[in-house]
């Protein structure tokens, strides 16, 4: 058996769990970490969090709020959901039909 | 240390837009290996990034650098084939006056010099231009 839990697949990109955890609400980055390791039990460091929020912002997916005390929080923006909810669904797909084969095998 | 002052590590642009948030979200965050590997990763990933968004140099600058390297060039070259010329022509006059053509160490390193000058200036000179090519619609 794995040892941990990310042994066992490779988690999604970080990108796909900061639109997930946002999925829930703005957020500022230290509520998106501690969301994300109870989302999908994935620790994103301080470095790799603001590389996505860059890129993720970048394509329009997100967009800033006002500073709350030097924490920005950040919401998804429509075209960021539309993204969301077809990479979710793609997951969706895959997770199905591997999950048939398995049955069937 | 603080461990905000690690945000210094990225690129300044990147700090302006980032630097508070990101060093604030440091300050929470416990001081490990881990933790510095990521965020040393992360601005490694963000000068990369920021170096290819952005010209090296403008382009008063980029001319007048190239122009520089293309003129090291091609007096080096014309020196090299002077010296190559200069040794050929001191060679034939010794054999033609019955002495062992002799020619002072100096002169052939001297010529190598010049050849390896030119190479390397003609080098950069090209690569100046490739990049002012790949940069040409920044700047």
């Amino acid at each position: 058996m794995p040892r941990h839990p990310a042994a066992r697949g490779q988690p999604p990109e970080p990108g796909v769990l900061i639109l997930a955890s946002l999925a829930g609400g703005p957020k500022h980055g230290h509520a998106m970490i501690a969301d994300i390791e109870r989302l999908a039990g994935v620790h994103l460091g301080p470095g790799t969090l603001y590389g996505a929020l860059h890129r993720l912002e970048e394509r329009g997916l997100i967009e800033p709020l006002p500073v709350d005390e030097l924490r920005r929080p950040y919401r998804l923006t429509d075209l960021g959901r539309t993204v969301l909810a077809e990479q979710l669904a793609t997951f969706r797909q895959f997770a199905e039909a591997g999950l048939a084969r398995l049955a069937t095998s | 240390m603080r461990r905000s002052s690690l945000a210094r590590l990225y690129p300044e642009r990147w700090r302006r837009r980032y630097g508070p948030e990101f060093g604030a979200l440091l300050e929470d965050e416990p001081l490990s290996v881990s933790l510095l590997f990521d965020v040393l990763c992360g601005a490694l990933v963000a000068h990369l990034t920021y170096s290819l968004e952005e010209p090296l140099m403008s382009t008063r600058h980029f001319r007048a650098a190239t122009a520089v390297l293309a003129i090291v060039a091609g007096v080096s070259t014309l020196f090299a084939l002077a010296a190559a010329a200069a040794k050929e022509f001191l060679a034939d006059q010794a054999m033609s006056a019955g002495d062992t053509p002799f020619l002072p160490a100096t002169t052939a390193w001297l010529e190598a010099g010049l050849f390896v000058a030119a190479g390397v200036g003609a080098a950069l000179t090209l690569g100046l231009l490739g990049l002012g090519w790949r940069f040409r619609h920044k700047t």
